[in-house]
C-alpha cells in the first residue's frame, strides 16, 4: 500500500485508518475497516464492489456527509474530525459536487432553480448567479428546459441537470454514487463522456459503481469487499 | 435568499392546493376569533380611562357590617362628599351623583319616560370628562331646577330647535319629604353622550339641589342613595387617605345614628363597621361584579380572562394544526432537505426557509382573517351585546400591530416544523432511508388529542347549558306565564283610576282577567321583617306583593288553602303566605294565625298558595307573603297591571289597552311587556353563554377536523402502499378502512378522558348558580364524546375511504 503523500501532485484527500461500524447493544456492526486512501487533485477515481461492501459509506465519508467511527481524515490538507457541521458545510458548500444515482433534483423547484440553489447557498450575488446558471446551461445544452420541473425530464436528462448542478459551484472534488445507475446504456454513456471531460478540465472525480464498463472510464478502480480495500490502490 | 424562499413558498402554495387551503383556511379561522375576541376585550379594559384624570380619580364603596348583614356596594350618603373633602387634604375634590328614579318628561305635548336621568353637584363636569358641546361646563348645574341633556335627548324633545333656555317638565310636581319638588327645569347645557365605555351613563343630568330629598338627608350617614366619587391630589397614596376616612365616619356618623334612633358606638362594639372605601375609577366596570354600579354597566374580570384564553386556545389549535401537517409532511420533503443541506445549506439557512414558508402561510390567511372578522362583526355584537366597530386605521398601530400579530403566528406555527425538518441528516437521504412520519408522533398525537380535548370539552358544556336552559323554559313556575301582558303604572300615572282601568279592560272579550299588583314576576316585590304567632325568636324575612281580588286568578297560582281575596270579604288585614312560609313558620294549621308588621298591624292568615317562582330559577323559593291592596302596609308609588289575553292576535289586544290606557292617561306613555320576555330577559346571561359556548365549539371542531383531515390525508398517502399490500392479500375495503381509522379513533377516544372531567368541574360549578337546575347526567359526556367521534371519524374514513377502494396495483406501482 503506497503512501500517495509522497506522490508527485498534493493529494486532496487522505484517509489512515478509516474505520465505520455501527453499534446496536454489544455488537459492532462494521461498515469499513483500516482504510488507507489518498486520492491526489485530478485523479478520475472508480471505487467498486458488491452490494453491502460499504462503497456508499466510503462515498458519504468522502463528502463529509458521514463521519468515520476511527481513523484520520484529511482534505486539503486539513484535519476534518473534529470540524463542527458548519464547518463542514463550508467545506462542501465550497469545494465539493455531489452527483446521485436518483439525481435528487428538488421537485418543486424549476430547472432554473435548481440549478442556481447551490449558488445561493454561496450566497452570489444575483448578477453573476444569472451568468453562471445561464453559462452551464449552455454548456449542457438544457437551456430549452430550464423552465421545466423535474417530473417533466427523462431520467437522462435529470441526471444531466443534476451533473450541472454539481458543477456549476466549480468544486475541486465530484463525487458521484452510481451516477449511471438507473439510466440506460446510451444515456450512462453520455454522462461518463461528460466526466471524462470534466476531469480533463481539472476536476477531481470520484464514483461509485457496480458496472465494470463504467469503472473503466477512470484511471484507477478501487475494489472494496466486506469493508476492506482489495488489490491495489 | 429571502426573495427565492418567498417565491419557493409561494409556489409551494399554489401547487399544494389542500395543504395550502387547511393551512391558509385553518390559521385565518383562528387569527380571525382571536381578532374578534381581541377587540372585545381591548373594549372591556377601555372603560371610563378616556377621563383625563382617570388615574387620581376614586369611586367611593360603602363598605360595612351591621345586625347581621355585611356587604359592599356604591351608595353612600349625601353628607360624605363635603366631608372628605373638608377633612382630609389629599382629597382635591367631590362629586356626588343620584339616580334619579324613572320620570316621566314633558315638553308641551312630547313625553318620555326616561330611566337615563342622573342628578350630580355642579362640579361633575370638572371632575369627570363629558363635553359640554353648549353652555357653561362650570355654571351648567350651578343653580336648582338646571339640567344638561345629551344631544341626543335634546333632539328628541326640540327637534332642530336651540334648546339652551327651554324648560322640561321632569316628572310631577308635588310635595317630598316635607318639601315642594318643582319639576320645572330649565336647559343650560348640552352634553355629548357618554361613550359607551363609561361606567356612567346617562340621558340627562339636572343639578342635585332640585330633588328635596337629597337636601331632606344631607344630615343621614345612613341613607345610601348617592354615589360619591372623588378626586386625589397628585402624589396622594390612596391607601393613606382610605386609612383617614374611618376617624371621619367616626365623628360625623353617631349624631346621624343617635338621630334614627340607633347607637353607632354599639354598631362598633358588636364588631360591626361602617366604613367607605376607595376604588380605582378604572377598576369599577370590571372589579364591581360584587359591589355592583348604579350608574351603569358593570364587566366580569373573569369573563375577560376566560374569553382571552379561549381565544388562546382557538389560535393554539389553528398553530397546532400547521405544525402537525408540516411535522407530517416532513416524509416528502426530507429529500428536499437532504439535497439542499448536500448543497451547502446549513439548518439555520433552511431554519430561515421553513420560517419564511411559515410567514408566508400566515400573512396569507391575515387578509382572509380580516374579511371574516368584517363580516362576522354584526353577529358577534349581537352575541356580545356590544357595539364593536373595526377600522384598519383605528387605533393608528392596528395595521403594524397586526402583521406583528401574523408575524409572531408564523414564527410559532413554523419554529417547530422548521426545527425538526432542518435536523435531518443528509446521509440518510441518500442512503435512501427517506425520513419517515415517525419523527414527531408522539407530539403530534399528543397535540390531537389536546385540540379534541377542548373540542369536546366545549360541546358538552353546550349540551349542559342548553339542558339547563330548557329545564329553565319547561319548569313549572307555579303560575301561567303564558298570554300575560305586563302593563307599568310607575309613579301611579293612573292614579286613583287604576281600578276602573283594570275594570275597563276586563270588559273587553280580548281580556280573560286583569289585575293590579305591586309586583309581578320575575320580581320579589317589596321585603322587610315580621313577627309571627308562635315564633319566640325574634323576626323572619318575607317577601311580597299587595295585589287586588283577581291576582291569583290572573296569573293562574294554585291555591292549596283557605281562600283567596275577595269583594265578599274585607281583606285589609288578610294575608296569603306561600307553602315555604307556612312551612318556615312550622304552621300546623295555618289559616286564622297571624303575623305581625311591627308598627303597623296585625294580619290574619286567610289562605295558603302552593310555592310559585316569583324570582328567577336562579334563587329558591322564600317566604312569600301578599297583602290587599286596601291593607296600605306599604306606600308603594308603583304598579303593574297583569292582563291575561286571550290567545288570538295579540297586536291587537295591544291596541286595545293602549286606547284604554290613552282614554284613563293620556298625557303618560303606555308601556307594556310580555311577562314571557321578562322572564326569558333574566336567563339572556346564561342564553348567551350557551350561544358563546354553541360557537366555540363548533369553530373548534371545525379547526381540529380540518388538522385531522389533513393528516388522515398524508398518513393515507403514506400508507399508499401497505394498503395495495393488504388489498392484495385479501383484506376488505371495510377492513382497510378500520386499519387507517383505528390510530385516530384512539386519540380521539384518549381525549375524551381530559375533557370530561375538565367540563363536569366547570358546569358544575356553574350550574350552582341556579338554585333549582338540571342533574349532570354522564350520557352528556357520552354524548360529546360520540359527536367528537363521529365528527372525526367521518373526517378520517373519508380520506380512508377513497385509498381503500383504489386499485391496489396503482398503488403497488409506485415502488
Amino acid at each position: 500500500m503506497a503512501d500517495s503523500r509522497s506522490a508527485t501532485s498534493a493529494p486532496l484527500i487522505w484517509l489512515k485508518g478509516i474505520a465505520r461500524w455501527y453499534s446496536s447493544g454489544f455488537v459492532k456492526t462494521y461498515v469499513l475497516r483500516e482504510i488507507n486512501l489518498g486520492i491526489r487533485e485530478g485523479e478520475f477515481v472508480s471505487i467498486m464492489g458488491p452490494s453491502g461492501s460499504g462503497k456508499s459509506t466510503l462515498l458519504h465519508i468522502l463528502g463529509l456527509l458521514d463521519e468515520p467511527s476511527a481513523g484520520e481524515h484529511e482534505f486539503l490538507g486539513e484535519q476534518v474530525h473534529g470540524l463542527s457541521g458548519k464547518e463542514r458545510t463550508e467545506l462542501h458548500k465550497n469545494y465539493i459536487g455531489f452527483v446521485f444515482q436518483s439525481y435528487h433534483l428538488i421537485d418543486d423547484l424549476t430547472v432554473y432553480e435548481n440549478l442556481e440553489t447551490p449558488l445561493l447557498y454561496k450566497n452570489i450575488k444575483s448578477a453573476e448567479r444569472k451568468s453562471l446558471v445561464s453559462d452551464v446551461l449552455d454548456r449542457f445544452q438544457i437551456v430549452a428546459k430550464k423552465d421545466l420541473f423535474p417530473n417533466q425530464l427523462s431520467g437522462g436528462q435529470q441526471q444531466l441537470v443534476g451533473i450541472a448542478r454539481a458543477v456549476i459551484t466549480s468544486p475541486r472534488l465530484i463525487l458521484a454514487d452510481e451516477p449511471t445507475g438507473n439510466l440506460n446504456s446510451a444515456q450512462g454513456e453520455e454522462i461518463m463522456d461528460l466526466f471524462t471531460r470534466l476531469n480533463r478540465e481539472g476536476t477531481t472525480i470520484v464514483q461509485v459503481t457496480h458496472s465494470e464498463k463504467n469503472a473503466s472510464y477512470g484511471k484507477r478502480i478501487i475494489n472494496l469487499l466486506d469493508g476492506h480495500v482489495k488489490g491495489p490502490m | 435568499m429571502i426573495g427565492s424562499f418567498i417565491r419557493i413558498a409561494l409556489r409551494n402554495l399554489a401547487r399544494h392546493r389542500l395543504y395550502t387551503a387547511i393551512n391558509v383556511g385553518g390559521l385565518a379561522l383562528g387569527l380571525a376569533c382571536t381578532i374578534l375576541i381581541l377587540l372585545w376585550v381591548r373594549d372591556e379594559l377601555s372603560f371610563d380611562r378616556f377621563h383625563r384624570d382617570a388615574g387620581s380619580l376614586y369611586r367611593l364603596n360603602w363598605d360595612f357590617k351591621w345586625n347581621g348583614n355585611e356587604g359592599v356596594g356604591p351608595g353612600t350618603p349625601p353628607p360624605l362628599a363635603a366631608a372628605l373633602v373638608r377633612d382630609i387634604p389629599e382629597v382635591a375634590a367631590a362629586t356626588r351623583i343620584y339616580p334619579v328614579p324613572r320620570q316621566v318628561v314633558r315638553f308641551n305635548d312630547k313625553f318620555f319616560n326616561e330611566s337615563g336621568i342622573l342628578a350630580a353637584d355642579s362640579n361633575f363636569f370638572a371632575l369627570l370628562d363629558f363635553a359640554l358641546t353648549a353652555g357653561d361646563p362650570e355654571r351648567a348645574l350651578a343653580g336648582p331646577n338646571s339640567v344638561v341633556l345629551t344631544e341626543e335627548t335634546a333632539h328628541r324633545y326640540f327637534g332642530d330647535d336651540p334648546p339652551l333656555g327651554k324648560f322640561l317638565k321632569i316628572g310631577e310636581e308635588g310635595n317630598v319629604m316635607g318639601r315642594l319638588y318643582k319639576n320645572l327645569f330649565k336647559v343650560t347645557g348640552i352634553v355629548k353622550a357618554p361613550p359607551h365605555n363609561s361606567q356612567i351613563q346617562f340621558t340627562m343630568i339636572t343639578s342635585i339641589s332640585s330633588h328635596p330629598e337629597v337636601a331632606f338627608f344631607d344630615w343621614s350617614w345612613v341613607w345610601m342613595q348617592v354615589v360619591t366619587y372623588a378626586k386625589l391630589r397628585e402624589g396622594a397614596v390612596s391607601d393613606v387617605v382610605e386609612a383617614k376616612i374611618p376617624p371621619l365616619v367616626r365623628r360625623y356618623a353617631p349624631a346621624a345614628f343617635s338621630r334614627i334612633g340607633f347607637s353607632f358606638d354599639e354598631l362598633i362594639r358588636e364588631g360591626g363597621h361602617w366604613d367607605f372605601r376607595l376604588q380605582e375609577m378604572t377598576d369599577v366596570y370590571l372589579g364591581s361584579a360584587a359591589i355592583g354600579n348604579r350608574l351603569g354597566p358593570t364587566g366580569d374580570r373573569v369573563q375577560v380572562f376566560l374569553f382571552s384564553l379561549i381565544a388562546f386556545f382557538i389560535l393554539g389549535i389553528a398553530c397546532i394544526n400547521f405544525m402537525n401537517l408540516a411535522t407530517a409532511r416532513s416524509a416528502n420533503r426530507a429529500k428536499e432537505i437532504g439535497v439542499r443541506k448536500v448543497l451547502g445549506s446549513s439548518r439555520g439557512t433552511l431554519l430561515g426557509q421553513f420560517l419564511a414558508e411559515s410567514l408566508v402561510f400566515s400573512f396569507a390567511a391575515l387578509p382572509i382573517a380580516l374579511i371574516l372578522v368584517e363580516l362576522s362583526l354584526v353577529p358577534f355584537n349581537r352575541l356580545a351585546g356590544k357595539s364593536l366597530a373595526f377600522s384598519l386605521l383605528d387605533p393608528p398601530w392596528l395595521p403594524g400591530g397586526l402583521l406583528v400579530f401574523a408575524g409572531i403566528v408564523g414564527l410559532v406555527s413554523g419554529s417547530y416544523p422548521g426545527f425538526y425538518l432542518s435536523s435531518f441528516m443528509p446521509v440518510n437521504v441518500m442512503k435512501g432511508t427517506r425520513g419517515t412520519s415517525h419523527g414527531g408522533r408522539r407530539l403530534r398525537n399528543i397535540l390531537v388529542v389536546l385540540q379534541f380535548a377542548v373540542t369536546i370539552a366545549l360541546i358538552a358544556c353546550t349540551i349542559l347549558v342548553k339542558n339547563q336552559m330548557d329545564f329553565v323554559r319547561q319548569a313549572d313556575l307555579g303560575f301561567d306565564k303564558n298570554g300575560i301582558i305586563v302593563i307599568s303604572n310607575d309613579n301611579n300615572r293612573l292614579g286613583n283610576q287604576a281600578g276602573a282601568f283594570r275594570d275597563a279592560l276586563t270588559s273587553h272579550p280580548e281580556v280573560v282577567d286583569a289585575s293590579i299588583s305591586t309586583g309581578v314576576p320575575p320580581g320579589a316585590g317589596f321585603q322587610d321583617y315580621y313577627k309571627a304567632e308562635g315564633l319566640q325568636e325574634g323576626q323572619f324575612g318575607l317577601a311580597s306583593y299587595m295585589t287586588d281580588d283577581s291576582f291569583l286568578g290572573t296569573l293562574g297560582i294554585r291555591l292549596v288553602q283557605g281562600r283567596g281575596f275577595s269583594k265578599e270579604f274585607s281583606d285589609s288585614s288578610s294575608v296569603i303566605l306561600n307553602e315555604s312560609a307556612v312551612r318556615y313558620l312550622g304552621f300546623k294549621d295555618p289559616i286564622g294565625k297571624t303575623i305581625a308588621y311591627p308598627s303597623r298591624g296585625t294580619y290574619r292568615v286567610v289562605g295558603v298558595v302552593k310555592d310559585f317562582h316569583f324570582v328567577t330559577l336562579y334563587a329558591p323559593i322564600t317566604p312569600f307573603a301578599l297583602f290587599h291592596a286596601s291593607s296600605k302596609s306599604y306606600s308603594i308609588p308603583s304598579s303593574y297591571v297583569i292582563v291575561r289575553a286571550r290567545a288570538g292576535d295579540p297586536a291587537r289586544t295591544i291596541s286595545i289597552l293602549e286606547s284604554e290606557w290613552k282614554a284613563f292617561a293620556p298625557a303618560t306613555p303606555f308601556e307594556y311587556t310580555f311577562l314571557n320576555d321578562n322572564l326569558a330577559r333574566d336567563y339572556a346571561t346564561a342564553e348567551r353563554l350557551g350561544t358563546v359556548f354553541l360557537v366555540f365549539s363548533f369553530l373548534t371542531i371545525v379547526i381540529a377536523c380540518i388538522g385531522l383531515f389533513g393528516l388522515a390525508a398524508f398518513s393515507t398517502e403514506q400508507r399508499t402502499k401497505e394498503i395495495g399490500i393488504r388489498k392484495v392479500l385479501g383484506a376488505s375495503v371495510g377492513q382497510v378502512v378500520a386499519s387507517l381509522s383505528r390510530d385516530f379513533i384512539l386519540l380521539v377516544a384518549v381525549a375524551n378522558l381530559i375533557a370530561w372531567p375538565v367540563a363536569w368541574y366547570v358546569m358544575n360549578r356553574w350550574l350552582e348558580n341556579f338554585a333549582y337546575r338540571t342533574e349532570i347526567s354522564w350520557l352528556t359526556f357520552l354524548l360529546a364524546g360520540a359527536i367528537a367521534l363521529g365528527v372525526a371519524l367521518a373526517t378520517v374514513s373519508y380520506q380512508a375511504l377513497r385509498a381503500a377502494r383504489a386499485n391496489p396495483v396503482e398503488a403497488l406501482k409506485y415502488e
